[in-house]
């Protein structure tokens, strides 16, 4: 309903203007942040919000979709891993190497049924985060797990033992 | 953050709170009752809690907003041993056991865990230890404060500062009027509620998503998640075991229950707390591995449990997440509050400004800190700065570095108070150092590796016998 109210006052100034096509503003690209850029332990949150520098009011509706890419320009794959509200996301469990991402705004479009679309309503892209997956060697992480057990038993040991003494 | 979908109407969600906090409050006015003057009715409730409620109390104190909310965060960063990882806290439980024995059988009278460390190596050794030991209770009274924001608004939406702000002052109520008996009597009541709606919420995401499904999208999807080599979940694996054995060691939480146990308790109701506290985590946190297979978009890794909960269960699994996580909560909370209200009274105020003070000014005084560390806590939980498991784990490094000075004090004549102090002080600076250096799931680890080779070294090298009588004050 607030779609086709929206899309019904765009085309009554439109053609009181004697412009041929509404056109909704283009929303800018999301503010968005990445930490950490390198991943030792294989997760990192992502985060993004509309950008305060915008110059029109904002939208009464608006969803972010977030893109992951198969290089780093995002000229070939890519796959939407979120679209909704949420101004955030934490990837987790990821194996080794590089990973990017690219975050936009959908507004409502002016399709029939008020949904969200990718019409005139589509923001630009942000620019492309790239998130490096480096987990640690696998050497370090025994190193702290027998350093670990090790003080385990010496500190149970003189538990149920030095009391004997 | 916005979270897309809030499973629990808003009104339902704000008379739950209300509805539970007016219950919690009641029966800290009833239990309360007794030790309306009475220090030692107070602050230990009479020294007499039988194996029941001390099994009780000891388990729904260490099932902590940590368990229900921050072990279904270490599932969804680090996979299997992250909630394996996250049920060997209960190893600190069961080594708490003997030394609860020997403690009662050393101190017959004392009071608190700093009582120990001034006794056993003197002042400077026991100041150190008070500033770690209130700076733990700090970092934990802020991150179940926080934690109480970020479950209401999980699940319901409501503002996170709301639900924080009721969560604290429905515990600080309660525990002001009823001391640590209204505490292990809630407590009790805290541990049924919990355990059974943790054994239904386990069964239900079972049948309702299946194991065969988590896996498959887990191994498309997140594969280090169900990597047992994944190197940070192995380095986390005795981080986890020594921070819990920290955490119960140093804090008064855990001193002040094995003082109010009755005598021959302390040891069978840290044991049965032990056995039985094991599988929560495990429980708890294999609904966040749930996560991919459902596409559900986690804005926060410590909003992971209770999101997969109501998405999972609709409304009624929310309401059942509601009031596990508040029981947790408020069973930490007061326990919490009543051992630092208790440390502070002892070891600061009575100790260092007012050594002549008569018990019943004493009691008074002890409402007051209560009130204070409420609003303490308070203002340290309105920035929402970090995530539970994180704001938890920056105090890693300094209980860790707490266990051999303690656990050497109580059963070695020869361990030297230098060689204490120098423990927690190296202990807890590398400790911190590996956690901004390498990461969270170290800082334990190397804080007690550290402390444990100065104790070992400083006792060989510089022995001083001491006297077990002198900790009878």
């Amino acid at each position: 309903m607030r779609g086709f109210s929206l899309i019904f006052s765009l085309l009554v100034t439109s053609f009181a203007a004697g412009s041929a096509t509404p056109v909704a503003p283009p929303e800018p690209a999301p503010d968005w942040t990445v930490a950490p850029t390198s991943a030792s332990a294989g997760y990192f949150s992502l985060a993004w919000n509309r950008p305060t520098r915008a110059k029109h009011a904002t939208p009464e509706n608006y969803d972010y979709e977030l893109q992951q890419c198969a290089t780093p320009a995002c000229d070939t794959t890519t796959e939407i891993i979120y679209s909704g509200p949420d101004t955030g996301t934490t990837i987790s469990g990821q194996s080794d190497g590089p990973l990017y991402y690219r975050v936009r705004i959908l507004t409502a479009s002016n399709e029939s049924d008020g949904s969200f679309g990718n019409g005139a309503g589509v923001a630009v892209w942000s620019k492309i985060h790239t998130v490096h997956v480096k987990h640690h060697p696998i050497g370090r992480a025994f190193l702290f797990l027998f350093t670990g057990l090790f003080v385990f038993l010496a500190t149970a040991g003189l538990i149920l033992f030095g009391g004997r003494r | 953050m916005r979270v897309a979908d809030a499973i629990l109407n808003p009104y339902l969600a704000a008379g739950l709170l209300a509805g539970f906090s007016v219950l919690w409050i009641f029966l800290g006015w009833l239990w309360g009752r007794r030790a309306k003057d009475d220090l030692d009715e107070y602050m230990l409730a009479g020294r007499k809690v039988g194996l029941a409620l001390g099994t009780a109390t000891a388990m729904a104190t260490w099932v902590t907003a940590s368990t229900t909310m921050v072990a279904p965060q270490f599932a969804y960063e680090l996979g299997i041993w992250g909630m394996i990882g996250y049920s060997l806290g209960s190893v600190g439980l069961l080594l708490f056991a003997p030394m609860a024995r020997r403690i009662r059988e050393l101190m017959p009278t004392g009071y608190t865990s700093g009582d120990f460390i001034r006794l056993r190596y003197g002042n400077f050794a026991w100041r150190v230890f008070l500033l770690i030991s209130l700076f733990y209770a700090l970092g934990w009274l802020v991150s179940l404060g926080m934690a109480g924001g970020v479950l209401i608004q999980a699940l319901s939406g409501l503002p996170y500062h709301l639900g924080m702000s009721v969560i604290l002052a429905s515990c600080v109520a309660y525990t002001l009027l009823g001391g640590l008996r209204a505490v292990i009597g809630t407590d009790f009541i805290q541990t049924v509620i919990i355990m059974i709606g943790i054994v239904l919420l386990g069964a239900l995401t079972i049948t309702r998503i299946g194991f065969e499904e988590i896996h498959t999208t887990l191994a498309a999807d997140r594969p280090e998640l169900l990597n047992l080599m994944m190197p940070a979940a192995v380095m986390f694996l005795f981080n986890n075991l020594l921070f819990g054995m920290g955490e119960i060691f140093h804090s008064n939480v855990w001193w002040s229950r094995a003082f109010a146990f009755e005598k021959g308790v302390g040891f069978k109701a840290y044991v049965l707390a032990g056995i039985f506290w094991t599988p929560i985590p495990i429980a708890a946190g294999f609904v966040a591995l749930a996560a991919p297979s459902l596409g559900l978009n986690v804005p926060r890794s410590d909003m992971v449990g209770p999101m997969i909960a109501a998405q999972l269960l609709g409304t009624g699994g929310a309401v059942l997440v509601f009031i596990i996580v508040f029981s947790a909560l408020a069973s930490s909370l007061d326990s919490l509050l009543a051992a630092t209200s208790d440390l502070i009274l002892e070891d600061v105020y009575r100790k260092h400004f007012r050594p002549e003070a008569s018990r019943a000014h004493l009691r008074r005084v002890s409402s007051f800190i209560i009130v204070g560390l409420g609003i303490f806590t308070w203002l340290l939980s309105l920035p929402n700065i970090d995530t539970l498991g994180r704001v938890l784990h920056l105090t890693g490094a300094f209980v860790a570095s707490t266990i051999w000075p303690i656990a050497a004090g109580l059963y070695w004549r020869k361990t030297n108070p230098i060689g204490a102090t120098l423990a927690m002080v190296f202990g807890s600076a590398l400790g911190l150092l590996a956690y901004f250096w390498i990461g969270f799931y170290v800082a334990a680890l190397v804080g007690a590796a550290v402390s444990m080779t100065v104790v070992i070294a400083t006792t060989v090298l510089f022995p001083r016998e001491f006297r077990w009588e002198d900790l009878k004050e």
